[in-house]
């Protein structure tokens, strides 16, 4: 079944795989944090930006607090970037992403070297950078799906909860033949 | 004095049951052929035996149908209705509303509501108010504080109305709102509405029995009452800055602020000019995109819950140290259904 899936898809993923079930529900922990605990006046006044940009520090912060003592894994920061990296082979990001899996970025030259997959001074150059993106309902108030994605389009897979046989789905959209490249402020 | 069957309670008893004609001849063991006479007059003085089989297949104490109480039709407006209704529906609803009201104003006799504001009448055509200014001046005479109102229910019920919520059985109606002379204003809300929708609904038949006490048009009154409604929880002037650049995500976070539907604060930005008719419509789209319309939006907002008839049924029980089969007697219900209707709540017991 495996061959089906692009070979890259599948080595990051099974490297990934041991630790999605932990990774899953930081997702929706930090959304339901985000609508809970911050008095409704607060987040009535915060713009999508805010509210997008709170949920992400809670959500980074969950990141932490579950793996910082994880032998291999180590949280960068580069110039406002915030990386985990994994055992000096995958680098993840985590953003809000779209139903295609697609995050949006501040366009900087940083940003696109990250998604191009470029090398960056303080990050191991092999290593697959990755985005692990939340979907959100219209109304922020749960999340839809997580997805790994490997920038510029290569592949997308969502992760699923229990009860399948892997903890991910390839979800990868289909290329159509007159379809356009995104513009360059996309991932 | 002699007992005179009330074709009106009977009529009333057997409208709340839901009853037609043959299905309660059948529940009663007597003929649909009696019963059409009953309804209509024909027969004006059963016997022991008939009304006994009656009030045991309507499950009302005897006493009920010889009352002499006399229902009331309800108004031609004020109805906050999605669409129209059938007769039986509407029918029960007019027959609970009645022995409810019924209820009030056997317990009103030995309970005093608490003094608060009054519940004033605001009259549109007198002042040249529009609905929004009318809302404006009750937020002012209620001396409601700026932002959004926490607890409407509370706030009506300080003004001297009751609030009654029942189970209408049906989603088409939301609430009734009426006048009667030597009561106060009361006001029926179906309780099966989501706590958003119930609140605007509440502040909607505020703005009837404040501004509609001569009848217009129904469009016309219907329009205004929405007008003040959203006014009244969404003052214009204060909600603004929450609905600049409105999107779903942003709307979700101001309804748990506003505690009204995402729907509404749509609505309120359309009527503030804050979206153009064309974002109006997109919104709209994404709303029911999102299947917001179809399955309920996001963010629930709890059920406000009245306290006026519950405050004088705890009156009576005790203060007044009536017993619960007492308290049947005078509301004529059975035991079993005032304990389901009134005492939900675990009974306190005195500590000697």
């Amino acid at each position: 079944m495996h061959d089906e899936f692009d070979p890259d898809q599948l080595a990051v993923m099974a490297q990934l795989e041991p630790y999605l079930p932990r990774m899953y529900p930081l997702f929706g922990a930090a959304v339901e944090l985000y609508n809970t605990e911050y008095p409704p006046m607060v987040r009535a006044q915060h713009d999508t930006r805010a509210t997008t940009s709170g949920i992400w520090c809670h959500l980074w912060h969950g990141f932490q607090a579950e793996f910082l003592d994880e032998p291999g894994f180590h949280f960068l920061e580069i110039k406002n970037l915030k990386v985990l990296n994994i055992k000096d082979q995958i680098l993840v990001r985590a953003k809000k992403v779209d139903a295609n899996g697609r995050h949006s970025n501040n366009d900087t030259a940083q940003q696109r070297a990250y998604d191009a997959q470029e090398a960056l001074p303080g990050l191991p150059p092999a290593a697959a950078r990755i985005v692990m993106g939340y979907q959100p309902d219209a109304a922020f108030s749960l999340v839809e799906r997580v997805t790994v994605r490997r920038p510029r389009g290569a592949w997308v897979s969502q992760v699923v909860d229990e009860g399948e046989p892997r903890r991910w789905i390839d979800i990868t959209p289909v290329e159509l033949p007159f379809g356009r490249e995104r513009p360059a402020r996309h991932g | 004095m002699p007992k005179i069957f009330n074709r009106d309670m009977f009529q009333v008893a057997r409208a709340a049951r839901g009853f037609t004609q043959g299905e309660l001849a059948k529940e009663a063991g007597i003929t649909q052929a009696l019963i059409s006479k009953l309804d209509n007059g024909l027969v004006t003085d059963p016997t022991d035996d008939t009304v006994t089989a009656l009030a045991r297949a309507l499950k009302y104490p005897v006493g009920f149908f010889y009352s002499e109480e006399k229902p009331h039709g309800l108004p031609p407006f004020h109805f906050r209705k999605r669409a129209s209704l059938g007769s039986k529906v509407l029918g029960k609803i007019e027959a609970d509303i009645n022995i409810r009201r019924i209820h009030l104003e056997r317990l009103l006799r030995s309970y005093e509501l608490p003094k608060g504001r009054d519940f004033p009448i605001l009259d549109l055509e007198k002042h040249q108010w529009t609905p929004r200014d009318a809302a404006q001046h009750l937020r002012g005479a209620w001396m409601l504080p700026r932002g959004p109102i926490e607890d409407l229910t509370a706030v009506v019920e300080r003004a001297g109305a009751i609030v009654v919520q029942l189970d209408f059985d049906t989603s088409r109606i939301d609430a009734l709102s009426f006048r009667l002379p030597g009561m106060p204003p009361l006001i029926f809300m179906n309780s099966s509405v989501p706590g958003d929708r119930y609140r605007f609904t509440l502040a909607h038949e505020i703005a009837h029995l404040a501004c509609h006490n001569h009848p217009e048009t129904d469009e016309c009154m219907e329009e205004q009452a929405d007008e003040f409604a959203a006014e009244l929880l969404m003052p214009a002037k204060e909600i603004r800055p929450y609905l600049a650049y409105p999107s779903l995500a942003k709307l979700g976070q101001a309804k748990q602020y506003w505690k009204v539907s995402m729907k509404a604060l749509i609505v309120q930005s359309s009527r503030l000019s804050m979206i153009t008719p064309s974002q109006y419509t997109n919104m709209n789209v994404n709303y029911s995109k999102a299947g917001y319309a179809k399955f309920g939006e996001p963010f629930p907002i709890p059920m406000e819950k009245p306290s006026a008839l519950s405050e004088a049924i705890r009156h009576h029980l005790e203060t007044l140290r009536y017993s619960t089969d007492e308290m049947a007697e005078l509301l004529m219900l059975s035991t079993e259904e005032f304990s389901a209707l009134y005492e939900s709540r675990p009974r306190l017991r005195i500590v000697k």
